[in-house]
């Protein structure tokens, strides 16, 4: 052993971090899939990772260059991004002075060039007369200065006759001439690049028909998915318990082993493995010993072995991840945790590799130093080092290639014939060098900047007409106050409670509401963690029946389980032998009625199914198991429930963070949210962030038991935190596919908050009635200007529908990120696109409320950010690409079609109509005390020090908005923003705002609100 | 020459309207598309929607109207592609009790997938492309069924065929959709030898391809009045035809690749109507197969075995399409055996209710994680291995080494390119080379007899 085991692990440690960090599809978690790379600054990162991946670092230059043709992305943002960009450079004469290299970069920003191999050129000028006209979209001042160069008097004929396409064509071609022979006789300059790793890409590059992964793939999906199925198959892995290598090497050992050509030696070498295990060698071991051995027998000399690893991991990333997944969070499995190692995949994978080159060398003529057998032979060492010797260089372009894209960038500079024959080789070679190394990439990276930048002056511009224009505080006590999670997705809704009523308050706050749990409600089966996925929870609630409801409820589980059983005894039969034979020939055809009914009749067969549901037993009352007795622990370690002391945190927290320690409404709603679809395997990832993709209900509903607990309040009035007795909380979720809000314990509403809290049920619907119609416009499905009532039925088909792959859009759209107070964006219009945190610095002297507050908000609203602008930058390489081919695999993940990489990320129908831009995360507080904050929240200054999140301070007291800059030192600076313009479309209502409108709107003040809630004054006293 | 006389009665026209309508569609969509000018989303699903509507309640109308006649067999002749005296190829439906139900199911589950689909494939790029192959596939399915002679068949037969393969290499921007989609259309072709054989064997000994020259009487009490070996030598080619399509052994492995293309189209295409085109052209000609009991015994064999291979792969599938796959090959192995026995009535039963079911659970199945929470809850848990406890009776080594048998897939792929593909490749390289040689030879050039590297990569 030369390489101990211990670095290698770490090794494989570091190439872990490359992996999706993706979990198991029934929870889904949006989080950024470069995770790896968060060390380094963004834009450097997208680059290296694109690399990586082969992916795309951003959307394609066609893609902006329509953006800029629409206006969404505006000259002065080019202008603003290159200066930014280039500094003092931006002035640095070009070609003689005749331009600079500002106004280079901006012609080929505003332009674009093309760029063709020589053989490219020789067809262009043979087949098209391309060459032979100035480009059409030269700026005129520019165009009339090359018509000017040509010399009248050279002219045989009178100037006033000839034609100006003459002229036109005269001027280009006799520039094409100045540009062939300035860049005549030079040749093409050979770049070598780093040849790659891995032997698959080597055997590849030379010959383009003999690919391994395409023969270890297969095998290998089938391999893992058997080992990790959670339940698909009827007949399980045998010997799963020992791990994947163990159990692989069990199964395929055996003498009927596989008899394709290039896994002829894989039996035995399996058997070798499998004996090692049966010997009770410890199983990291064995194959730790593999993957040091293999890599030896690749010939992977060891400085190259970290890369190599990482790179044969990322081949098959998806079902790697998932291995890794299992393994650091077992109790994430959707049923059971099965021994997962990601060193077991690595040695399987490595194991196949080698054997699959082996016989891939010996069709290269290469055949594999004979033996091959169990000695640590560096047996493909030669081939490695004789493909990777003869990797083919790259060339760069020709002279003619050279010529082309001279003569497209001197007419964009304005440069005619005579001043490129001027120039000197010097300024010749400095002006293609400028021009090749503002490549394609560098192009979509300043787009980039200059469309995020756009949408940024928007925000901000809003903001700071907000703050000038802010309302005096409210003295009135509020009627009613509401705490969503801080959901882009609630900024309607919210916007919509406080359009409906002048008096009521809402509030943004993470939408577990401080209640880290696992959660077993009276339909589950087991208990699934609600929190973020960065806390593992110490607590387990479980939802019972009322002990009146307990005959009942056992009567119905009854009935359940024995409809259940018939179900699936029906499913599972119809894919038998003989079962399924007599199931499927006699009753097969009554699957008729079902069909028929879900697929032209979604909407009827949905609400007749909750009907039926309805008539079979109302939901039995239910409570939430929360306090704790004794102090036991459960058989997983967690505890039950939570006794007074953790209760009256929990409480604490939460009001704190959200500001509302004083200045109670008599009704104060928590409202959780989740969201229900059909035939969507990423339902999931509709619901909340903050509960880990679970649904924050019980969450809520928890929260709002804790704080109407009377022991509960007397623990905190003696600490200081009074709420009054006239407080009553109500838990409830939102449903962001239907817009329909559920309220919990409804039948501990005290008789004299009945009233008020019927009112405000009442006022929610409405608000959610809005809600579906201001979601409706995005769905190009739905025709412009639904009334609410067709609005709600739309989004509510949706939710039913086996047909609807867009059930709701998610996240998609999200923008921004605003921590602060409610009071300075209440009546501004975000379009849905902006998370909201409720946070009041004037409570927080210390700064640790803005430190928790960030700690939390930072990574969340981040992750789902940068997944959802990935996922939309490259919808194939970060996202899962398109649904319509997605098959549910293991019940851990989806495939393309039959067998591939599990697909990461979200579906290109969730990502559509999203804009790719980072979080514009707006925090209320000065920039001094964010510098502070940040300095103890090494992660969150990481993000935003390597500008993963745009971070904005907006301080509490001048209203001074200040824009972050990292400085060369890696610190954290600010940089006051100035406002591009002072003035703020005014709208008088949400829905005259964006009515007639399908994309993105632009922020908006609102005028119009009702001053108190309706239907309320008569209950009041 | 006689006068087409199709629109003489209704049920005749309500006959041909059945191929008319899809054909409608399918030029409507086809045309603008070809002159780059695609209708709107809404305006090809409507069309498609009342091509397959209408002919679906032609279909049922035409159901009542022969049932009305006691079943019996309504021709409708719609030309002559030949005719020298004694031998003719005629074009010729037939309206009868086995072509009739079947057309309604299939025209029912076409109009049902259009419903499905417009909304399914909403802003997909391919939306046009996948209108048209439906519209093509219906059209090709319309003209098998109601095939009033062997060369009608066939031609639907085909299109079946050309719209199935395309469709499952939908996404032909990725290698696993077009080696699926090659795979399966290779399938079929091979497969296809043996239709085309039956119909030059059948217009030989009838001097016709059309059923009523070959059949006496109405299905399912027609009988075949031609020699016994002719009957024999049919059968084995119709078999032959039927094992690709109805992805029996040793043709079934392309049905699980088959999953390559979106829900909709998996579901209909491969799991309930393309995988029962076999079993109809048997049926079609069950009269040829009484008279060949050996031709009826080998099917049983055959079908037995697919569906034994199928339950037993199909119960270690890890994935929901492949398992729905296998559960569908299970049932086609079955109803070839049925047929093979003899029976005519429980085969058609079992085709068509098979077919609606498997449509259900195939477009459910992305549901699949909403459909298992729900069973755990309702169970208290999750449902464990049940059917497989018996092999937890076998000896260790056994049930490993049958496992392993079953995750490869019973090796089947293994053993068909083995067999079949590389051999045939290495043939056809070395004439490759040899064309090379001789070429260069004749030309004069330099010889360039590199070996061509074919795909043997991906065919293993």
């Amino acid at each position: 052993m030369h390489q101990p085991h211990a670095s290698l692990e770490d090794m494989i440690a570091t190439a872990a971090r490359f992996l999706p960090p993706q979990g198991p599809i029934d929870s889904f978690v949006a989080q950024n899939p470069l995770q790896g790379f968060e060390d380094l600054p963004f834009e450097e990162a997208v680059i290296r990772a694109a690399r990586l991946y082969g992916a795309q670092p951003f959307l394609p230059e066609t893609a902006y260059r329509e953006e800029l043709a629409k206006g969404r992305i505006r000259i002065t943002d080019l202008e603003a991004v290159l200066a930014a960009d280039l500094g003092g450079r931006r002035l640095a004469p070009l070609a003689g002075g005749r331009a600079t290299l500002g106004r280079l970069h901006l012609q080929l920003l505003l332009h674009g060039v093309r760029m063709e191999s020589d053989v490219a050129v020789r067809w262009t000028l043979t087949e098209s007369r391309s060459i032979e006209r100035l480009r059409d979209d030269l700026e005129p001042q520019i165009r009339a200065r090359l018509l000017a160069s040509v010399d009248p008097a050279s002219d045989h004929s009178s100037p006033g006759s000839i034609a100006p396409g003459v002229i036109d064509g005269r001027v280009a071609s006799e520039l094409w001439h100045a540009c062939v022979e300035m860049t005549a006789g030079a040749r093409a300059a050979v770049v070598h690049d780093q040849p790659p790793l891995r032997h698959r890409d080597l055997i590849l590059a030379s010959v383009p028909t003999l690919d391994t992964d395409a023969l270890v793939h297969p095998l290998l999906i089938r391999m893992v998915a058997a080992f990790l199925d959670q339940g698909v198959a009827a007949w399980p892995m045998p010997d799963r318990d020992q791990g994947l290598l163990a159990a692989v090497a069990g199964v395929y050992s055996g003498r009927l082993g596989p008899v394709e050509p290039w896994s002829r030696e894989l039996p035995d070498r399996l058997r070798r493995i499998r004996g090692a295990c049966d010997r009770g060698d410890d199983p990291r071991k064995v194959a730790l010993d593999v993957i040091a051995a293999e890599l030896r027998r690749l010939g992977v000399p060891e400085p190259s072995w970290q890369d190599f690893m990482t790179e044969s991991l990322v081949a098959l990333k998806g079902w790697a991840g998932m291995v890794r997944q299992l393994e650091d969070r077992p109790d994430r499995a959707p049923v059971e945790a099965v021994p997962a190692r990601l060193i077991d995949f690595l040695a399987l994978r490595l194991l196949l590799d080698r054997t699959a080159t082996e016989w891939a060398a010996g069709r290269l003529g290469h055949p594999p130093a004979a033996g091959g057998g169990p000695t640590d032979e560096a047996t493909l060492a030669p081939l490695w080092g004789e493909l990777r010797g003869r990797h083919p260089p790259r060339r760069g372009p020709g002279s003619l290639a050279r010529a082309f894209l001279l003569h497209q960038v001197s007419q964009l500079l304005g440069l005619a014939a005579d001043d490129v024959r001027g120039l000197g080789v010097h300024e010749l070679l400095e002006l293609e060098h400028e021009v090749a190394a503002f490549d394609p990439i560098a192009r979509r990276r300043l787009f980039h900047l200059a469309y995020e930048r756009r949408l940024r002056v928007e925000m901000l511009d809003a903001l700071a007409a907000q703050w000038s224009a802010k309302s005096p505080a409210n003295p009135g006590r509020p009627r009613a106050q509401a705490v969503f999670c801080i959901d882009d997705r609630c900024e309607s809704w919210r916007r919509g409670l406080e359009e409906l009523a002048g008096d009521v308050e809402t509030f943004g706050a993470a939408g577990f509401f401080a209640v880290p749990m696992y959660f077993r409600g009276i339909d589950d089966w087991h208990a699934v963690p609600l929190c973020p996925i960065v806390i593992r929870p110490d607590h387990t609630v479980i939802e019972r029946p009322e002990d009146r409801a307990a005959a009942n409820h056992r009567f119905q589980q009854s009935v359940r389980r024995s409809l259940g059983r018939l179900r699936g005894g029906i499913s599972e039969g119809s894919r038998s032998l003989l079962r399924g034979g007599i199931l499927t020939s006699v009753g097969g055809a009554l699957a008729a009625v079902p069909l028929v009914a879900r697929v032209v009749f979604p909407r009827l067969t949905a609400r007749l199914a909750s009907g039926a549901a309805a008539l079979a037993g109302r939901r039995v009352p239910t409570r939430l198991d929360l306090k704790r007795g004794a102090d036991a622990r459960l058989p997983d370690g967690t505890r039950p429930g939570f006794d007074l002391d953790e209760m009256a945190a929990i409480v604490r927290r939460l009001l704190e963070d959200i500001g509302l320690t004083s200045g109670h409404a008599r009704l104060v709603a928590i409202i959780g949210h989740g969201s229900t679809s059909l035939n969507n395997p990423h339902e999931s990832a509709y619901d909340c962030g903050a509960c880990g993709g679970g649904r924050g209900g019980p969450n809520a509903r928890a929260f709002a038991t804790m704080a109407n607990d009377p022991a509960v309040r007397a623990r905190l009035a003696a600490s200081g935190l009074v709420i009054p007795d006239d407080v009553v909380f109500v838990g409830g979720m939102q449903d962001t596919c239907t817009s329909v809000i559920a309220w919990y314990d409804t039948d501990r509403i005290p008789d004299h908050h009945r009233g008020e809290f019927e009112a405000f049920r009442r006022l929610c619907a409405e608000a959610g009635g809005l809600d579906a119609q201001e979601r409706c416009r995005r769905f190009d499905s739905v025709p412009p200007g639904v009334p609410v009532a067709e609005a709600l039925g739309r989004v509510e088909v949706r939710s039913a529908d086996l047909a609807q792959v867009r059930p709701e859009y998610g996240h998609a759209s999200n923008a921004a990120c605003i921590v602060g107070r409610r009071a300075l964006t209440r009546g501004l219009f975000l379009d849905r696109r902006s998370f909201l945190v409720s946070y009041d610095p004037g409570h927080d002297t210390a700064g640790r409320i803005l430190e928790r507050t960030l700690a939390a908000v930072g990574p969340v609203c981040g992750g789902i950010n940068l997944a959802y602008l990935f996922s939309r930058i490259d919808p194939l390489g970060y996202g899962a690409g398109t649904k319509l081919p997605h098959n549910i695999t293991a019940l851990i993940g989806v495939m393309d079609g039959h067998a591939s990489d599990l697909r990461t990320g979200l579906p290109f129908q969730g990502v559509d109509i999203h804009e790719p831009v980072r979080l514009l995360m707006v925090v209320e507080a000065a920039p001094e005390r964010i510098q502070d904050v940040l300095e103890r929240l090494p992660v969150v200054k990481n993000m935003v020090a390597n500008r993963w999140i745009q971070l904005v301070s907006w301080h509490p007291e001048t209203g001074g908005l200040a824009l972050q800059e990292t400085s060369a030192a890696g610190g954290i600076a600010f940089v006051p923003y100035v406002p591009e313009s002072e003035a703020i479309p005014v709208a008088s209502s949400s829905a005259a705002w964006y009515r007639g409108r399908r994309g993105n709107v632009p922020p908006a003040r609102l005028t119009a609100q009702r001053s108190s809630m309706p239907g309320q004054e008569a209950v009041t006293p | 020459m006689t006068t087409p006389r199709f629109l003489a009665d209704p049920v005749s026209a309500l006959v041909v309207w059945q191929l008319v309508a899809p054909v409608t569609a399918l030029a409507g969509i086809g045309l603008p598309a070809l002159l780059g000018r695609p209708l709107s989303e809404r305006a090809t699903t409507r069309l498609v929607g009342t091509a397959f509507t209408t002919g679906f309640i032609a279909a049922l109308a035409t159901l009542a109207a022969i049932a009305n006649q006691g079943f019996a067999a309504h021709l409708v002749h719609l030309g002559r592609l030949f005719d020298v005296g004694h031998h003719a190829a005629t074009i010729e439906l037939v309206a009868d009790g086995l072509s009739v139900p079947y057309v309604c199911f299939s025209t029912g589950l076409c109009a049902l997938v259009n419903a499905f689909a417009g909304k399914y494939l909403h802003r997909e790029p391919g939306f046009t492309r996948f209108f048209i192959l439906l519209a093509l596939f219906g059209t090709g399915m319309n003209l098998m069924v109601l095939a009033g002679s062997i060369d009608v068949l066939f031609a639907g037969w085909e299109f079946l065929g050309i719209s199935s393969a395309l469709l499952i290499g939908f996404f032909h921007e990725r290698r696993n959709a077009v080696d699926a989609a090659l795979r399966a259309f290779t399938t079929y072709r091979i497969c296809d030898v043996g239709l085309f054989g039956a119909s030059v064997v059948i217009h030989r000994a009838t001097g016709s391809g059309d059923f009523e020259r070959l059949f006496t009487g109405d299905w399912p009490h027609a009988v075949c009045p031609v020699p016994a070996a002719t009957a024999l030598f049919v059968s084995l080619l119709l078999v032959f035809a039927a094992l690709g399509k109805s992805a029996q052994v040793p043709f079934s492995g392309w049905l699980p690749r088959a999953m390559e293309g979106p829900t909709p189209s998996s579901a209909i295409f491969y799991g309930a109507l393309s995988i029962h085109a076999g079993a109809y052209v048997l049926l079609r000609y069950e009269a040829v197969l009484d008279a060949a009991p050996a031709a009826g015994w080998l099917l049983v064999v055959i079908g037995a075995g697919t569906a034994l291979h199928a339950a037993i792969v199909g119960s270690v599938q890890t994935d929901l399409k492949s398992m729905l796959a296998y559960a569908s090959m299970t049932q086609a192995g079955i109803i070839l055996a049925e047929i093979g026995f003899g029976w005519r009535v429980i085969p058609l039963v079992h085709v068509i209710s098979h077919a609606i079911l498997r449509s259900l659970q195939i477009l459910r199945s992305p549901s699949a994680m909403h459909d298992r929470h729900e069973l755990a809850a309702a169970l208290g848990g999750h449902p464990g291995p049940s059917e497989w406890s018996l092999m937890r009776l076998l000896p260790k080594g056994v049930s490993r080494g049958l496992y392993h048998i079953a995750l490869e897939r019973g090796f089947e792929e293994t053993f068909v390119s083995g067999l079949f593909v590389r051999p045939l490749l290495a043939a056809l390289m070395s004439a490759d080379a040899l064309e090379r040689r001789w070429v260069a030879t004749l030309g004069g050039g330099p010889a360039d007899d590199r070996p061509r590297d074919f795909k043997e990569g991906a065919a293993s």
